[in-house]
């Protein structure tokens, strides 16, 4: 349901993202955005820090890893790195739930994983990879200038947030800020979660026979 | 001569002329007096931007608005105008604006206006008109807009002003900054550009003491990978904390809400306080092993009926408050 939601903002942002390049359509979005951006700005040093949200990300961290190692249980030949990749996506998720949408990260974090598993069920995989390699060695040949620093390193940090890669460079800050925040609320989590688990945890095992 | 003029204007300019030839008709026929000053505005072709400024402002019986060139702005009886005289004076903003700017570099304060096409557009659909009417709305409300933002943003004196709900950004060119749209527009963009870097600036430390968009990136960047290389790292460790799919994290919550007689435990009430203290201090000390111990006993004895019953006390309402608090109280040791 929340999936269903967020796919049509997706889409809009895209088609926002696409027109700012042209002269005359962008200004409304921008100055709109502006307002929701400075807001965001003010707010994501805050909201990503307050005792609630970290209460709600902590429970709903909690139910979601449940779940996913019930799920595991099926499947008990699991490597150690494929179950952290998947804790690692769920927790990614649920900070993206938390967000409540308004960010575009974690927007993109929440549809990532929707359009993965169409991807999987259309079988175009294969196609969507060959067309991607195909267009990026198309634009390194035709760039072989290099960018100048700020631009590599802006392009690297649209590369490093999740669904940023064509963002404006006021809002890709604006998304790299709450982003940062969000992140540093998780690791908290995580981190308080792990030591809560590994002090509960047998300790017999791991203090010898 | 008039005729003549017009010609000229008509072979240099194309449609802001041809408005401003209906302008002029319009002004002739509200004002039969008005036309000597725009005759002598129009004689001097050369002047023609730079002089319909001037010879607008000139006429103070006009009732026109002062838009350009002018550091003081009249007040209400100057924008009081009917829809007809200022026919025109909208499209030749653009216009105008760079020849204008020339003109007045001298001053000190200028009303700028970056102009929205699409607002206008989104008001000339709603009205029917030709495309030259088109215009003149246009303009027309750009100058009522654009005076209400004067008369709002008057007191301001050197600072950006507030964006309207007709996305409308006005900025004042500082004193002895360059008055063209371009650089203005480009310092608009470098200032929103450095108030997200100052944000960014808080949140990452350490880069108080580095200046330069470069280098500060640079520790952005840094500072976002290490983020998430230890998110790696901790899911790992999640991972690995449960590597038995009957161990369930219920379990050590419930056990310490769950009242269920425990021969190693003195008492539930002494664990749940010894816990949750230890939560606090944030230390594990050997109350916290022991009482790790504890639960571990009775895991052993319930393990096959972990899920269900435990799920159960979850439900009820126990257990997450038990863990809210935990988590206050972690939060709170943690130092957030």
């Amino acid at each position: 349901m929340v999936n269903s939601n967020l796919f049509p903002s997706i889409e809009a942002t895209g088609g926002e993202s696409s027109t700012e390049s042209r002269r005359k359509k962008p200004r409304i979005s921008e100055t709109e955005a502006e307002i929701e951006a400075r807001r965001i700005n003010e707010e994501s040093l805050k909201r990503w820090k307050t005792n609630r949200v970290q209460q709600i990300y902590a429970s709903k961290l909690v139910e979601a890893l449940r779940r996913v190692r019930q799920r595991s249980t099926n499947e008990p030949d699991k490597v150690v790195s494929v179950a952290a990749r998947e804790i690692r996506e769920t927790a990614d998720r649920v900070l993206a739930a938390s967000a409540k949408g308004t960010t575009r990260w974690s927007r993109a974090i929440l549809a990532s994983r929707v359009r993965a598993k169409l991807k999987k069920h259309k079988k175009a995989a294969k196609k969507s990879a060959g067309n991607c390699k195909s267009r990026k060695a198309a634009a390194t040949e035709t760039n072989r200038i290099k960018l100048p620093a700020v631009d590599r390193k802006l392009k690297f940090l649209g590369r490093l947030v999740p669904g940023c890669r064509k963002v404006s460079v006021p809002n890709l800050l604006d998304e790299a800020t709450d982003y940062i925040a969000a992140l540093e609320m998780q690791v908290r989590a995580m981190e308080a979660l792990a030591e809560l688990l590994t002090a509960a945890a047998p300790r017999t095992t791991l203090t010898g026979p | 001569m008039n005729g003549a003029i017009e010609a000229d204007l008509l072979l240099d300019y194309n449609t802001d002329m041809s408005v401003l030839e209906r302008q002029r008709a319009h002004l002739k026929y509200l004002n039969p007096g008005f036309d000597s000053p725009l005759a002598g505005f129009f004689s001097d072709s050369s002047m023609i931007n730079g002089g319909v400024i001037d010879g607008f402002l000139g006429t103070d019986g006009l009732n026109l608005p002062m838009i350009y060139g002018q550091t003081t702005v009249e007040g209400d009886p100057r924008l009081s105008i009917s829809p007809e005289t200022m026919i025109g004076t909208g499209n030749f903003k653009k216009r105008k604006f760079d020849t204008e700017t020339k003109d007045c570099d001298g001053k000190k304060k200028k009303i700028l206006m970056m102009n929205r096409e699409d607002e206008v557009e989104e008001e000339d659909e709603k009205s029917k008109l030709t495309e030259q009417n088109n215009g003149s709305t246009k303009s027309i409300k750009k100058m009522k807009n654009k005076a209400k933002k004067e008369e709002n943003s008057y007191s301001n004196d050197s600072s950006k002003v507030t964006i309207q709900k007709t996305d409308y950004i006005h900025v004042r060119a500082r004193r002895g900054q360059a008055t063209d749209s371009h650089s203005i527009a480009e310092r608009v963009r470098r200032e929103k550009i450095s108030e997200r870097m100052k944000f960014l600036q808080d949140l990452v430390p350490g880069c108080d003491k580095i200046t330069g968009k470069a280098g500060m990136l640079d520790e952005i960047i840094n500072y976002v990978q290490s983020l998430q290389r230890q998110i790696e790292f901790l899911s790992m460790k999640l991972a690995v904390v449960n590597p038995r799919p009957d161990f369930d994290m219920d379990d050590i919550f419930a056990k310490e809400v769950a009242s269920t007689p425990m021969t190693v435990v003195p008492s539930p009430e002494m664990v749940n306080s010894g816990y949750s203290h230890e939560m606090v201090n944030s230390g594990y000390s050997n109350e916290m092993v022991s009482s790790g111990y504890l639960h571990f006993n009775p895991m052993q004895q319930v393990d096959t009926t972990s899920s269900d019953p435990l799920s159960s006390c979850f439900n009820n309402g126990q257990a997450p408050s038990m863990w809210d608090s935990h988590v206050q109280n972690l939060y709170g040791s943690l130092g957030v």
